[in-house]
């Protein structure tokens, strides 16, 4: 078992490097660049000054090299295994410094000389180039190291600041609408699958297939519409996750002399209602249908038939045998959630105006912010493959046939 | 059956041979027997309905829909011309003869399936090309030009169509349009530019039908094709190609396509083929797993036997056999596809402000303007809803016709 679970985490790698390969290629090979989003096209005060400024942010940022090559100086950056990088004050690192500088000078001068002034000359002296240059990888110094996630140019932090803040946002919903949401699901399948065929469960399926196709754009508009907004019914609040005197709240509700006064936690909670509610239903009904279909199917095996014939309770033959049996595609797919952790609070978020994981994703399209894009993607990824070793984790646990050695 | 000779007759004069032979039950290929189970569900039906609904709106659209009229009749020249011809592009022309044409088949019955998809596709190509030649371009239409003239009294009578306005008419002509509620003038309201939240939704069907049909048809044409390769042989390609499919698979297919429409321009082809490209690895899963079972069944060793060449075995014997669970699954991509794009479109990332769509209408409730606009967030929403719900009704018709078949067949 220990074994089977290091090779599977061994094949984490390929997995990632190929997804990250895919997701970096597609955003360096698209026309739009960070040029475009730090420059703001405008028009020359001097000829060629644009070209200058440019020249300068490719090289300060590395697109100057081709993509592969920037995906492997990404690559060196966040993984915890790879090579320093040469640093500003290293004296190597200076004295190539001292030596290009007066390489390019002297250039500069003979190209002058000759006429050549302007963005040509800024090309042919560019060109000189003395290794090594600060901030390259030194490919003689493998070491473990800290993964950088690296810095966003557009908004000026660091990445890891901007997800650590946005990370327990999206994690809060989460984890109270998952639970929640399985809990509903699973108790509801079970009692559809013990009353099968009715009129009860007949409708119940009907309206859960309905739920399940509801669009959560629509509804998540409907409720923060109806349900939040002064001219109709106003039970929920409109926007964020707390309220603007939340940081002067006492953390429990309290009885004051002033009335009820809900606490952080109370007021939280409220606010936190209508995101969770357009989060979960969906996966609700859709894992409500499955426990009922997985049910049933184990129920019409013979182990079942045979414990029912034992004269065991009907409750004792569905809780203790059969259940136990039917939840292992149950288990698949809610090792699939785990990855709509963030991708499936995207639409939510930006609803309801609340700064997680969803907003960061959508925010860095909208400014071409490379990298905090790339680092949003990796924690999906990692997310997703942690979330299929906890199911197969949880298939051992569920299933004593299943044997991994 | 042979008549009893007259000796045996005559032993037995009590016997009598069979009036008639036994009735042959009809034969019907796979497909159509799943059709026939498919449909007679009530869910599926409901769904077909409002499916049919939704082609047919979308589909005559520009007669139904349009600030251009009918009919006019003017007073100076009593002429009788047609507006609404000089607005129709050449896709529209194709549509409504492909249209015309795919119903004409369904109801007649008499070809076969691939017959019938050759005639539908010859007629759309003879529709196309000669539209295309005949129709100029035009330029950016005056929406208001037969209002004011109608005003002015130029035309003697004037036969508007159901709804006269137009996706983009932004009633310019008419102050204080934008974002009315529902009225006599403008059945389900305006938008927040002043179009008429009807005609847009009327319009917003073809993009919903269109992305749909063949972004899942890509998915389904690459996942039979790649699915069957790794079925069949198995071995090193399958391991290959399914680590390739499980990368695919490690990118949630939001971001993607995010990705693609930030950084490659918003076009509306573009967003259909990569909703394909992403979506084409649950159906080739499904097809190599039915390969793998199909493949040490005797039949394909008779086929091999007898030397008929791979695309052979592939398509004509084991694709049939191994097909179900992908119809299955093609309904609910469909459905999928149409969430995508609308997600998309409501977060302001899909097509341009000029195409409609039912999740860019959602958008504008949202964020447009004064306080919430009920109209343009109620009958946008129900539209997806009610379009999602059909195809998942199908699906799951589909899903129960299937598999208890399979299972009594073995």
């Amino acid at each position: 078992m220990a074994r089977y679970l290091f090779r599977r985490i061994l094949l984490f790698l390929p997995t990632i490097l190929g997804a990250t390969f895919i997701v970096f290629m597609l955003m360096a090979l698209s026309p739009i660049s960070i040029i475009d989003a730090l420059l703001p096209p405008s028009g020359e005060i001097r000829p060629g000054e644009r070209a200058v400024k440019e020249a300068y942010i490719e090289e300060r940022y590395g697109l100057n090299a081709p993509p592969p090559v920037q995906y492997l100086r990404w690559l060196n950056n966040i993984s915890p295994v790879g090579f320093k990088k040469w640093e500003k004050d290293d004296p190597q690192v200076v004295t190539a410094k001292a030596e290009e500088t007066q390489l390019r000078e002297a250039r500069r001068l003979e190209l002058a000389a000759n006429g050549i002034t302007g963005r040509e000359a800024d090309r042919a002296v560019r060109q000189i180039d003395i290794t090594p240059n600060a901030g390259a990888p030194r490919l003689s110094r493998p070491a473990i190291k800290k993964p950088e996630l690296g810095y966003s140019y557009i908004q000026s932090r660091p990445v890891w600041e901007m997800i650590s803040e946005a990370l327990p946002v999206t994690l809060t919903i989460q984890v109270i609408a998952l639970p929640t949401a399985m809990t509903i699901a699973l108790l509801s399948g079970i009692w559809a699958a013990r009353h099968r065929g009715g009129a009860w469960d007949i409708g119940l399926g009907t309206f859960l297939l309905a739920l399940s196709s509801l669009p959560v754009i629509w509804i998540g508009v409907m409720l923060i519409g109806f349900l939040a907004n002064v001219e109709y019914v106003r039970l929920f609040p409109a926007a964020g996750l707390h309220s603007v005197t939340s940081s002067a709240m006492s953390f429990f509700p309290q009885f004051t002399d002033a009335g009820f006064q809900p606490g952080y936690l109370l007021d939280n909670l409220w606010h936190l209602a209508l995101p969770v509610i357009c989060v979960s239903y969906g996966t609700m009904a859709y894992y409500s249908k499955l426990t009922r279909t997985s049910l049933l199917e184990t129920l019409g095996a013979d182990f079942v038939r045979t414990a029912r014939a034992k004269g065991l309770a009907e409750r004792v033959v569905l809780f203790r045998h059969a259940f136990r049996t039917s939840l292992i595609p149950l288990i698949t797919v809610a090792a699939s959630f785990l990855p709509l952790l963030v991708s499936g609070s995207i639409v939510v978020e930006t609803i309801f105006s609340i700064n997680g994981m969803g907003r960061l994703v959508i925010e860095s399209l909208y400014r071409n912010d490379r990298e905090l894009f790339l680092s949003v993607s990796l924690t999906i990824l990692i997310l997703q493959l942690i979330g299929y070793l906890l199911a197969d984790i949880a298939y051992v646990i569920a299933d004593p046939r299943v044997s991994y050695d | 059956m042979t008549n009893a000779p007259s000796s045996s007759s005559s032993q037995q004069p009590g016997y009598e041979p069979a009036a008639t032979p036994p009735q042959v039950t009809a034969r019907r290929t796979l497909l159509q027997q799943t059709l026939r189970d498919t449909f007679t569900r009530p869910g599926a039906r409901i769904g077909v309905v409002w499916i049919t609904i939704l082609a047919t709106v979308g589909i005559f659209a520009p007669l139904l829909a349009n600030s251009a009229p009918l009919l006019i009749k003017e007073k100076a020249t009593g002429a009788i011309s047609s507006p609404v011809l000089s607005t129709l592009r050449p896709s529209d022309i194709t549509l409504a003869v492909i249209y015309v044409v795919t119903i004409t088949l369904l109801l007649w019955k008499r070809f076969s399936l691939g017959q019938s998809i050759v005639m539908i596709l010859a007629a759309g190509l003879l529709a196309f090309l000669p539209s295309f030649l005949l129709i100029k371009s035009q330029d950016a239409p005056v929406y208001e030009r037969y209002r004011l003239n109608e005003a002015a009294g130029q035309y003697e009578w004037v036969v508007r169509t159901i709804v006269p306005f137009s996706p983009n008419d932004r009633v310019n002509d008419v102050s204080g349009t934008k974002l009315k509620s529902p009225s006599g003038r403008h059945w389900l309201g305006t938008s927040i530019f002043g179009e008429d939240v009807l005609s847009r939704m009327m319009y917003a069907c073809r993009v919903a039908l269109t992305i749909g049909l063949i972004s899942t048809g890509i998915a389904v044409t690459i996942g039979i094709f790649v699915g069957g390769l790794m079925g069949y042989f198995a071995g090193v390609f399958d391991l290959l190609a399914m680590r390739c499919i499980e990368i695919l698979e490690a990118i949630p297919r939001l971001i993607l396509l995010l990705i693609i429409t930030v950084f490659f321009g918003r076009s509306l082809y573009l967003m259909m083929t990569v909703i394909g490209l992403i979506g084409w690895t649950a159906d080739a899963r499904f097809i190599r797993a039915e390969f793998l079972r199909l493949r040490n069944l005797d039949f394909v060793a008779a086929a091999k036997a007898l030397g008929l060449p791979l695309r052979s075995i592939i398509f004509k014997h084991m694709l049939p056999n191994g097909i179900a669970p992908v119809l299955v699954n093609a309904s609910f991509s469909v459905a999928g596809a149409i969430l995508l794009e609308s997600t998309l479109s409501f977060l302001g990332l899909g097509l341009g402000a000029e195409d409609p769509s039912w999740g860019q209408l959602l958008n504008q409730a949202r964020s447009g303007g004064t306080g919430f606009n009920w109209w343009i967030a109620t009958f946008p929403g129900v539209a997806i809803f009610f379009t999602v719900f059909s195809y998942v009704l199908i699906g799951e018709a589909m899903r129960d016709a299937l598999d208890p078949k399979l299972r009594k067949r073995e």
